[in-house]
């Protein structure tokens, strides 16, 4: 393990998590207040050309999550509904549509200003291209598309890449039109250097967690974390936190502790969006089994790293949903063997097609591959009304019942 | 009218028995290639010494397809998987997947472990569609396209054939966006259902003989008077319409399709390659020039703009909007259509049908109500 500098700072990493989050929010807010340009972005766009630029984003999926996560979901998705979005469109959409066009404020600090302009990168799925496409028509805002090509097989194709790479320079120039001011160089690798060092302490983070047996803590704080490499990759801030939190980790395992409720008793690897709505209950219901998600497909996403525009380019290219069977294949072996994990559970999102369209045989060359079970359960990253509690648990159960016969 | 009703007739056969029409058409025996939706460049196949066949799924029940996906999937991807498990698409010696939206995306990756013994091409168009950068890309993937297809039929593509097929693709598409003007004088003949049809043929039909009955039909149908039509004129707007369900509910109804920007309809014919030197930049150009389509990125969302500007064209009286559920590029579009037709008094008729070959009752009542409100 790499040796961390504890950071002196009283506060828990949770606790630092916290307040900078809610920070970030309030950074908009204050950004558009000020006469700022603001942007909405999805939430693997390359924002390292943002921050180079000291342009303030707000991140609707990550939005949509912390609004499900407070219960405001089936508010703003019935909204949307009501304007024409069908119910079986991405519940994240639904939310953000919706949360545009609320009567009044939703509070928790969420509310947030209307973009000045779009940033879409298609690497997790061509939803928000179509989702930010009526963004951009309706509030008649400037869309920047960073186009990411699906990767069909098992390397990275360099046409693929080098059509990135010459996009990037444009999406710079599109920056420097909107904003009138000239892109810094050097600037933007600085800011590289900090966005790829926070993501080598996540997924530090990550690797202690999955690797020590048992865990120090649920796994499902990866997720906690994850939301900081969606807002805040290249900001110093999150480098503090990230390594607060190692240090913690590390007192953790020294101490022979763990934050873990109850017996570890199984591991296992989560393939899918958690359920933002019932996070907590999922959670407890799986430690109540004895079940630790030690390994997640999300979290995995945000760990990309680089040190130049090709590997840039890569990096951004690798996300979960802008890859085939065979790269889906890769990311999960890695996992399931470093970590060992018992089993897998999945979330059948029934709002995320493009990652459950390659879920089922994803699954079935995996269990072939291990030897181990996996099961599946029908819910939704946002959207509460397609999960059923008594159906998790069964499932859970089944899969609990196999692990435990295979020990 | 005897030969109009002889070449209708010919088409409706190709529509409804695609591979006894393969059959009949592919005197020379050659490798036939399927082309998923949306888009794929038939010339190079067709340069490349093979026989190019579209496929859109069909009339049939998803059984084995949901090994692969939930029930809440679309259609046209279902049923492609259902009938490809069945085996009745073994008689391709290839077939091309574009990645057009997370659907096919999907299905790309899925068919290679479904039908391992049948070579997939993907072929990964840019979202983008104009500056250099995307043309370029585009280019380089359908060399990509380009190479895989060489490796099945055991000859080089050459640059001088492929112009060729571009040439003759450009003057079949100027064909069939003269069909698309002069059909709506005709109404007594181009009801949805045969209309459909011409359309329909061309999936299955080798380019040069839908052309050549198309061109005959045009000359019969443009040496009668122009048709006095009474009853209700629509613009369509959809991916796909294949139901001929719907397609004679709207006759009941005296119903007329004047216009479409339809997918599996008039769209392929919309745009011509450009003469350039490099005939892959030429294809590149056609991706570049399409509009109004729910699956081609446009961040200005002209598609609503351009129906309405044909509706007011071709005199139609409404548009009908068709979109199969699950399909979410064209749930996405739905709100802002339905707003955009609202403003310009354009009455909508909206219909979602979970397959692309049925509809059902609630159907044909909302077509009625549709007819009897105007």
């Amino acid at each position: 393990m790499t040796e961390i500098e504890t950071p002196i700072d009283e506060r828990t990493s949770r606790e630092m998590l916290k307040e900078f989050t809610a920070s970030i929010y309030q950074e908009v807010r204050d950004a558009k207040e000020a006469g700022q340009l603001i942007g909405w972005s999805t939430s693997n766009f390359p924002k390292e050309i943002c921050e180079t630029f000291g342009l303030k984003l707000m991140y609707p999926e990550n939005h949509a999550a912390a609004v499900a996560a407070k219960k405001g979901a089936v508010q703003f998705c019935d909204k949307a509904e009501s304007l024409g979005y069908s119910a079986d469109l991405c519940s994240y959409a639904r939310i953000s549509m919706g949360f545009l066009h609320r009567d009044e404020d939703f509070g928790f600090g969420l509310d947030v200003p209307k973009p000045d302009f779009l940033c879409v990168a298609n690497n997790i799925c061509t939803t928000v291209v179509k989702w930010y496409e009526n963004l951009a028509k309706e509030l008649d805002i400037p869309f920047i598309l960073f186009d990411i090509p699906y990767n069909t097989d098992a390397d990275f194709q360099e046409h693929k890449i080098s059509y990135m790479k010459e996009q990037l320079q444009e999406v710079i120039c599109q920056f420097e039109e909107l904003t009138g001011t000239a892109f810094d160089y050097e600037k933007f690798h600085e800011v590289l250097a900090t966005s790829s060092e926070n993501a080598r302490l996540f997924q530090q983070a990550l690797d202690i967690i999955g690797s020590t047996n048992p865990a120090p803590v649920n796994g499902f704080d990866g997720y906690n974390l994850m939301a900081l490499m969606i807002i805040a990759r290249g900001r110093k801030e999150s480098t503090v936190i990230l390594k607060k939190y190692i240090s913690e980790l590390q007192e953790l395992i020294d101490s022979g502790e763990s934050r873990f409720k109850g017996e570890e008793k199984y591991r296992i690897l989560y393939d899918g969006i958690t359920c933002w709505p019932y996070l907590s209950y999922t959670s407890k219901t799986l430690s109540g089994m004895g079940v630790n998600t030690v390994a997640s497909v999300y979290t995995d996403e945000y760990t990309a790293q680089f040190d130049d525009l090709d590997s840039l380019c890569r990096a951004y290219a690798s996300t979960n949903n802008v890859q085939g069977i065979d790269m889906a294949l890769q990311r999960r072996n890695k996992m399931l063997g470093k970590y060992q994990c018992d089993g897998i559970l999945c979330n059948t999102m029934r709002s995320c097609k493009p990652w459950v369209g390659i879920m089922f045989e994803t699954e079935r060359q995996l269990a072939a591959e291990h030897d181990i079970p996996y099961t599946m359960f029908d819910g939704d990253q946002a959207d509460p009304r397609v999960f059923s509690k008594a159906q998790y648990e069964t499932r859970v159960q089944g899969l609990v019942e196999v692990m435990e016969a295979r020990k | 009218m005897e030969r109009i009703e002889a070449i209708l007739s010919e088409m409706q056969e190709a529509s409804e028995h695609p591979v006894r029409a393969i059959q009949r058409y592919n005197t020379d025996d050659k490798k036939v290639i399927g082309l998923a939706p949306y888009f794929v460049p038939k010339e190079l196949v067709r340069a490349a010494g093979m026989y190019p066949v579209e496929l859109w799924g069909g009339d049939v029940t998803p059984s084995e397809a949901h090994k692969y996906y939930p029930v809440f999937y679309c259609s046209i991807l279902l049923t492609l998987m259902e009938l490809g498990l069945k085996g009745d698409y073994d008689f391709l010696s290839g077939i091309i997947i574009p990645t057009t939206c997370d659907g096919l995306r999907n299905l790309e990756e899925d068919w290679k472990y479904a039908k391992p013994d049948m070579p997939v091409i993907s072929f990964v168009q840019p979202v983008k569609r104009s500056g250099d950068p995307a043309r370029r890309y585009y280019a380089a993937e359908l060399h990509h396209v380009q190479h895989e297809l060489e490796k099945i039929s055991g000859t080089r593509i050459l640059d001088r054939d492929l112009h060729k097929e571009i040439q003759l693709a450009n003057e079949h598409r100027a064909l069939m966006r003269r069909f698309d003007e002069v059909a709506p004088a005709h109404l007594d003949i181009f009801t949805p259902t045969r209309r459909h049809w011409v359309y329909k043929a061309a999936r299955v039909m080798p380019r040069e003989v839908h052309a050549a009955l198309v061109s005959e039909l045009l000359s019969l149908v443009e040496a009668r008077p122009a048709y006095d039509f009474k009853g209700i004129k629509l613009v369509a707007t959809s991916l796909l319409i294949d139901s001929e369900e719907l397609l004679s509910a709207l006759e009941a109804q005296n119903i007329a399709i004047v216009g479409d920007d339809v997918a599996g309809w008039s769209k392929p014919y919309e745009t011509d390659a450009p003469r350039v030197l490099d005939p892959f930049l030429a294809l590149a150009d056609i991706w570049q020039g399409m509009q109004g389509c729910s699956v081609l990125y446009d961040e200005k969302k002209l598609r609503g703009e351009l129906l309405i500007q044909k509706a007011k064209e071709r005199g139609a009286q409404g548009v009908l909007i068709s979109i199969i559920k699950f399909c979410e590029e064209e749930e996405f579009d739905y709100p802002v259509l339905k707003d955009e037709f609202a403003k310009a008094g354009l009455p909508a008729l909206y219909l979602e049908s979970e397959t692309q070959g049925h509809v059902d009752e609630q159907a044909a009542t909302r077509i009625q109500a549709f007819a009897e409100m105007l």
